[in-house]
């Protein structure tokens, strides 16, 4: 059985996106939580489930071991919540929870909330303390985020040929995207000298290359199709695929010599689960609008090969072709992506599933995707062990 | 002192050497002491080199001179007066890395900068009393004089490693003779308090120390050997001072042409304990078949070896050890950023990376030996080892299958956010040759020098001290610029 079409989404909230020195993780939790009921226009006393996605619980932060941290933001006392961790992917693996509780028959009404709250130590002191102070004594020693897909970009020169024009492309279409979203972490256009003057984080990325370290919360409000038909508020937002597959561990990913460093077979298989459920063959032409996981430029491009918006090594041409842009075909991060709306690690596919559902809604001002009626929100965690791929579309 | 009956002689089958890339001279350092720069350079080792990874890098190139795997008959001695556990096993650390034996005899030689040569020495005996079958000798020192004491410059850092076995017509060379001398002597000294090395009186260290120890050694091994020292024709006596050595040659009766060792000094300085066997590949590089080396390990008194050169010397000198080791030479970052590195500088990051020693114990195979796996039913080679294929999933088929340590690079950046003590990391995935993909820093270069097609080799270095523990691991070398140079 799959969830396809099972599940609606009927509430949305995020918090602000960015360094958010006067709210706590509880503070972001509940807040997100608080507008997405608001949103949806139930009690909440109707909702029977959800999960927490927190990538980094005590790592950097006080809070977030555990689905109590959700029920202590908001009160929601008295039913299953837990909290699931699958590194990036987090926020959208609570989506994926909350909707699966719902299509098993345990509720009707669930709750999907993520958050991470990355600022209340210096930014290296999140993850590239992670990644340098923690973990294996011995293993990996010396990798950064960045680190890790610089080593794709790097494969990427060698066997397409450069990489920078497309993945400047990527960083001042990001960025522009992110002026018109209230809720972005950078709101600031940058131009392609911008880009290609900033200093190397891990070469070949540059720090306009990465997204900003960012705290932020998202929730969603996941009900029966049924009750959204009842409640009216919205045009009614349906689940139509959804994929999440783990594809390698986090330190044999980086030792799998059978990867060939240019793209993520977590991507492509999530998406093809995803595609499966939501009966899609053709993404390009049966797309209207992505969220897709910008941790860096480069992991745009190759994003683009993996969920099938084009052949593999054509991501670059794809988006020098504009047409991933506003306005284009396919838009692709009209919130901003990552690179602009920041990546508070577990909050990200919560919040992309919140944007996608804005533009089906037609809600999303005025960075609408123009006539959408099918979106796609994709996560990538780790040196890309895990991927999410959601596929959502409107229900009527 | 024995003189060695032909048909129990012990000979030298395999040599090794380290030579640190970096290089601390006078230039860098006079204007922190407001000199005038003189002459004086040395090679000293880079932030994550130390005793036990120099000792092991000259062993792994001596092994893989075709010496097979360390195994339970082999003896593994480690020669230094750096050693970096002062009440923890060294040599037992450098036996795990060459693949030991809980059988192996493992010993640390330590105290005097001839702990290198006594090592050689309990080697012989060991193997004269077929006590082992062959043994692993190395030695390395990072001694550190005071900054600004003109012995700064004086002592340089390196590994060396012998492998001895009872002589066959593979032999380099095979031990004669040898004789012992001791005397308390307070030449260069550091006490169980001090960080420094400290020196006498230069005149009276030089001539009552160095040389009249070095002549009683050289007369004393003639002796041994029943013949004249003019029958010895090389002669390894390194000394601190680029002259030193010859003077005690000459004094001993030796014409000073036949001294040894001073190219290699030339580039190092003054190495310490694995001193006379840099010395000793340099005499080997040169001499003929039928020769002697005379070798002497200077200090507190001296440990001497009587050598003659055999046939096996041919192949050392169609692939010679130097210059090779010292190619890579480059001036260190900066004397302020070295001083930073040995710690006389404080401030900066002092992060302490995460360890557990229940951890370590687990995995030791895996981390010191390069154990990974082969799986049976896809064939792919994977590393660290897991319980199940990361290719196929396979759970049952998976076999222990050590990485080659060589490979080639498929793709490379350079990270200018960990915090390293010398930004950026050069951090590169490797494919090694034969099977599976190692992931980890390259050392000794620059944005730009590693590109993919590089051929690279893994090295021990120390990666970090969390918790208190020196953690050894793999980092890579550049063996050549691969496809850099010509793309």
């Amino acid at each position: 059985m799959s969830i396809s079409r099972e599940v609606a989404v009927i509430g949305i909230g995020t918090t602000a996106f960015g360094e958010n020195f006067e709210q706590g993780y509880l503070d972001m939790a509940g807040e997100a939580v608080s507008r997405a009921i608001d949103d949806a226009g139930i009690e909440p006393g109707e909702i029977g489930a959800g999960a927490l996605g927190t990538a980094y619980a005590y790592e950097y932060t006080t809070e977030g071991n555990s689905g109590a941290s959700l029920a202590e933001a908001t009160g929601l006392y008295g039913i299953p919540l837990v909290r699931v961790a699958n590194y990036c992917a987090s926020g959208m693996e609570a989506v994926r929870y909350a909707a699966l509780s719902i299509a098993a028959g345990e509720c009707d009404v669930a709750i999907a909330a993520g958050v991470e709250k990355m600022r209340d130590v210096d930014p290296r002191g999140s993850l590239v303390a992670i990644h340098h102070a923690k973990g294996h004594p011995l293993y990996c020693k010396g990798r950064t985020a960045p680190g890790i897909f610089s080593l794709v970009a790097r494969r990427c020169e060698e066997v397409h040929g450069n990489m920078r024009p497309a993945m400047t492309a990527v960083a001042v279409k990001n960025h522009e995207h992110g002026v018109h979203n209230p809720d972005a972490h950078l709101r600031k256009p940058v131009t392609s000298e911008d880009v290609e003057s900033s200093p190397f984080t891990s070469a070949p990325l540059r720090l306009l290359d990465c997204c900003p370290t960012t705290d932020g919360a998202a929730a969603v409000i996941l009900a029966r199709p049924e009750v959204a038909r009842r409640l009216g508020r919205h045009p009614a937002v349906l689940i139509a695929g959804s994929g999440t597959i783990a594809d390698a561990g986090y330190f044999n990913a980086q030792f799998n010599g059978q990867w060939d460093l240019l793209g993520f077979s977590s991507t492509r298989k999530a998406a093809a689960m995803a595609y499966r459920q939501a009966g899609i063959s053709d993404p390009w032409n049966e797309i209207d609008v992505a969220e897709v996981h910008d941790c860096f430029t480069i992991t745009e491009l190759v994003n683009y090969e993996d969920l099938g918006f084009c052949e593999r090594g054509k991501g670059g041409e794809l988006a020098l072709s504009g047409e991933t842009g506003q306005g284009g075909k396919l838009p692709v991060n009209l919130s901003g992506g990552l690179k602009s709306c920041g990546h508070p690690i577990g909050a990200t596919g919560a919040r992309m599933t919140v944007e996608i559902t804005r533009h089906l809604r037609g809600a999303a001002g005025d960075r609408q995707a123009r006539g959408a009626r099918r979106g796609l929100a994709h996560t990538l965690g780790g040196p890309g062990s895990t991927a999410s791929v959601m596929v959502l579309e409107c229900a009527d | 002192m024995i003189s060695n009956a032909s048909e129990n002689r012990v000979g030298i089958a395999h040599v090794g050497a380290h030579v640190p890339a970096l290089r601390l001279s006078a230039g860098q350092t006079a204007s922190a002491w407001g000199r005038r720069a003189g002459l004086g350079r040395c090679a000293v080792a880079d932030y994550d080199e130390d005793a036990l990874t120099m000792a092991a890098d000259a062993a792994i190139l001596a092994l893989a001179d075709g010496a097979g795997p360390v195994d339970g008959r082999t003896a593994v001695y480690l020669g230094s007066t750096t050693m970096p556990y002062a009440d923890k096993g060294n040599a037992s650390v450098l036996a795990s890395i060459l693949g030991g034996d809980p059988g192996s005899r493992v010993m640390d030689f330590a105290g005097s900068v001839r702990a290198g040569v006594s090592g050689v020495l309990a080697a012989l005996d060991a193997l004269q009393a077929r006590s082992v079958e062959r043994a692993v000798v190395a030695a390395a020192d990072t001694r550190q004089a005071a900054p600004g004491d003109p012995l700064e410059l004086m002592l340089g850092h390196a590994g060396a490693a012998l492998i001895l076995s009872p002589a066959d017509d593979q032999s380099l060379a095979t031990i004669e003779a040898t004789y012992s001398y001791s005397e308390d002597f307070a030449d260069h000294w550091r006490r169980d308090t001090d960080r420094f090395v400290r020196a006498g009186d230069a005149k009276f260290v030089r001539d009552k120390g160095f040389v009249r120890l070095t002549v009683a050694g050289l007369q004393g091994l003639a002796a041994a050997a029943g013949i004249g020292v003019q029958a010895i024709e090389w002669v390894v006596c390194p000394l601190p001072g680029a002259r030193t050595a010859s003077a005690a040659a000459r004094r001993a009766g030796v014409d000073e042409s036949r001294v040894v060792g001073g190219s290699i000094q030339a580039e190092t300085g003054y190495t310490g304990a694995p001193a006379p066997f840099l010395g000793l590949i340099e005499a080997l590089q040169k001499a003929e078949p039928g020769q002697r080396i005379a070798v002497v390990g200077y200090g507190s008194g001296c440990d001497c070896l009587l050598l003659e050169v055999q046939e096996g010397v041919r192949r050392l000198q169609r692939s010679p050890v130097f210059p090779g080791v010292c190619s890579n030479a480059r001036d260190v970052p900066g004397y302020a950023e070295y001083l930073r590195w040995r710690g006389h500088l404080e401030g900066g990051d002092a992060s302490q990376p995460y360890t557990s020693l229940a951890l370590l114990w687990r995995e030791k195979p895996a981390y010191a030996r390069l154990i990974g796996q082969e799986c049976g039913q896809c064939g792919a080679i994977q590393y660290p080892p897991r319980p199940a294929c990361g290719s196929c999933g396979a759970r049952d088929a998976l076999a222990d299958k050590r990485l080659s340590p060589v490979g080639s690079v498929t793709s490379v950046t350079e990270d200018y956010l960990l915090p390293v003590p010398h930004p950026p990391v050069v951090m590169a995935v490797i494919d090694m040759d034969g099977g599976g993909r190692f992931y980890t820093q390259i050392v000794n270069v620059a944005a730009g020098d590693v590109a993919p097609g590089s051929r690279v080799r893994l090295s021990v270095r120390r990666l970090h001290d969390g918790g208190a523990v020196h953690h050894y691991f793999w980092k890579g070398v550049l063996l050549d610029t691969g496809g850099a140079a010509e793309t």
